[in-house]
């Protein structure tokens, strides 16, 4: 099969599929619907499901889809950006910022939002913000700067981060129960609101991937080569590493840390079509999409009526296929 | 005015400079090497030309232009800049990793890629031999044929100018005649001007048309190769004792080494450490 239509053809599936995993998030759950119901409330918009599918189902399928496609987007851009196959959207300390905030905000017990984000997501988002960027300025302290010292001084950073989380539950440990929302990931307070602020991060986020998506493949050959070739590579890192740094924030603010999308998923897509970022950024963010979907879909049914956390059921489904993935080869 | 000058060039990593004071021209059609010993400055120079470097000083022209001044995508349209040999991350096919040179030599990055973008590459790619493994991903390849890989995406950049560090380096002999009797082509019948670090002085003196010598970040001699090279010369710069011999079909002088010189910084270590016994009474 020639590299064209297999590509299609993937792309056909990733439709096809999420699709399906539209219309199944929509029937299933805790009130059951029949097919016939489900699409006689979809098409006149009246009957008994009519509230629960649009204000309950829906939104929270958008952003479970949206927030898989952020996750993917950012875990290729950092891929790329590493030149590492194996770096994901939490390897700056996102992930790590963001539940130290929503652990901080859940112990204060404020009760603010804006924009459809709770007092805890917009501390988290905040949290995560300022720990990436205060890695970012630390490892720019050096006159030459590498992309192997700001990873290093990422990871370190969130493990302080995550140490201070710890030490934070440790001392209240009232709020667990609460805090393991962050820890795992979960849709279960999905709203619309949500759904439209992630799609503005997404959307656009996408638009400048794509427009800058050859410079990600000249970062692949080196930076000098990069630059020899026209790349304006110091603008163009920044740009990435904001981009990426703005999804996963925005993601983990509002569904928490959901674990191995950003990593698996683009790798996966890398293996099917090839290393071209200028494929690879749409397809993963396809992917990815599909991919949290079809989790979360299975994180509220398996165990109904109480739900399972989402990242429960990435990793569960995910390490095993990228063990597979890994050994293949 | 000379197509590239470099005026006083100073340059390296941090505060202290790898390569200082160093001046040069090209001219189209002129082919040029850089040897000198290991950490004399040969890639530090290649690559401070492009300003790759994050301490650059001095001035680098191409017909009177200031090169400093250019956006990168403006001197990708006159230098290309053949690194040296890699290992890949990504899995890119040879002709994906050629076409890369088309990028930012196009005029809208919205259109399709013409048939003279087209073109450029699978000219290059024939012109280098790789044609035949354009299908093939990079990490596929043996050091030979990726260095013809890089070589071909220089080309297909489509530029007066040709920068090349050390293109004959993890290369067997076949495939080093090969990369240089592929650079005197371009030099002849494209009229390319190229500037290559090279440590085979065998090769340099065979093919290039002048020679410039680096030792400690300076340029410690240059000369046309049959002129230049002398016993006493590679004595100063190398510290070896070596036996010049004329190339019976070439008429160029080819090196024979013989051993080591003394090396006068060691005796100076020497008296330093005191390692002088006095002899007992």
């Amino acid at each position: 099969m020639s590299q064209k239509r297999l590509r299609l053809l993937f792309l056909l599936t990733l439709l096809v599929l999420s699709l399906l995993g539209f219309c199944l998030s929509l029937k299933l759950g805790p009130v059951n619907t029949s097919w016939a119901e489900l699409f006689r409330s979809i098409f006149t918009g009246q009957g008994e499901f009519y509230e629960i599918i649009l204000n309950l189902r829906l939104p929270r399928a958008v952003l479970a889809y949206l927030v898989g496609a952020a996750l993917a987007l950012a875990g290729a851009i950092l891929q790329g950006y590493f030149r590492n196959p194996l770096a994901d959207p939490f390897i700056l300390g996102a992930s790590s910022g963001a539940s130290l905030g929503a652990v901080f905000s859940l112990q204060l017990g404020l009760a603010v939002s804006l924009a459809g984000l709770s007092a805890q997501s917009l501390i988290a988002f905040l949290t995560s913000l300022v720990l990436v960027g205060t890695v970012y300025l630390i490892s720019e302290r050096r006159r030459f700067q590498t992309a192997e010292s700001l990873l290093l001084t990422g990871i370190a950073a969130g493990a302080l981060a995550s140490a201070l989380t710890s030490f934070l539950l440790f001392r209240r440990a009232d709020a667990y129960e609460q805090a393991v929302f962050w820890l795992l990931g979960s849709f279960s307070l999905a709203e619309w609101r949500q759904a439209w602020l992630l799609l503005a991060v997404v959307l656009p986020g996408w638009l400048v991937a794509q427009y800058l998506s050859r410079d990600m493949n000249l970062l692949s050959l080196g930076d000098e080569t990069a630059r020899s070739l026209g790349s304006p590579v110091k603008t163009v890192r920044r740009i990435f590493l904001l981009l990426a740094t703005l999804l996963a924030s925005f993601s983990v603010s509002v569904a928490g840390i959901i674990g191995f999308v950003g990593l698996i998923v683009p790798h996966a897509v890398r293996l099917i079509i090839g290393p071209d970022h200028r494929r690879l950024f749409i397809y993963s963010a396809l992917a990815g999409g599909l991919f949290l979907l079809l989790s979360d879909l299975v994180a509220r049914t398996v165990y109904s009526p109480s739900e399972l956390p989402v990242g429960v059921v990435t990793a569960a489904f995910g390490a095993p296929f990228f063990i597979y993935l890994l050994n293949r080869r | 005015m000379k197509l590239l000058t470099v005026e006083n060039l100073e340059a390296g990593y941090d505060s202290r400079p790898v390569i200082s004071g160093i001046s040069l021209g090209l001219e189209p059609a002129e082919f040029l090497a850089v040897c000198g010993p290991n950490g004399s400055g040969k890639s530090t120079l290649i690559k401070a030309i492009q300003r790759l470097l994050p301490v650059v000083r001095g001035q680098v022209l191409v017909y009177g232009q200031d090169l400093f001044r250019l956006k990168a995508r403006e001197i990708a349209a006159w230098l290309a800049y053949v690194p040296q040999v890699f290992e890949p991350v990504f899995e890119f096919t040879v002709e994906e990793t050629v076409a890369m040179a088309r990028y930012y030599r196009r005029s809208s990055r919205f259109l399709a890629r013409s048939s003279r973008e087209q073109d450029l590459v699978i000219e290059a790619l024939h012109l280098t031999g790789v044609y035949e493994l354009k299908n093939k991903r990079l990490n596929e390849l043996s050091g030979g044929e990726r260095q013809r890989v890089l070589i071909a995406r220089a080309l297909a950049q489509d530029t007066p100018v040709l920068l090349l560090d050390e293109p004959s380096s993890h290369l067997d002999l076949n495939y080093q005649l090969q990369i240089y009797q592929l650079l005197k082509k371009l030099q002849r019948e494209k009229n390319k001007a190229i500037l290559v670090a090279e440590h085979n002085l065998n090769l340099a003196v065979a093919y290039c048309s002048e020679l410039v010598f680096l030792k400690n970040g300076r340029v410690a001699a240059r000369g046309r190769p049959g002129e230049l090279l002398r016993e006493e010369l590679i004595r100063q710069i190398f510290g070896v004792e070596v036996e010049l011999r004329l190339n019976r079909s070439t008429g160029l002088p080819e090196i024979s080494l013989l051993h080591q010189a003394q090396r006068p910084a060691m005796e100076e270590k020497a008296k330093l450490l005191d390692l002088t016994v006095e002899p007992e009474e």
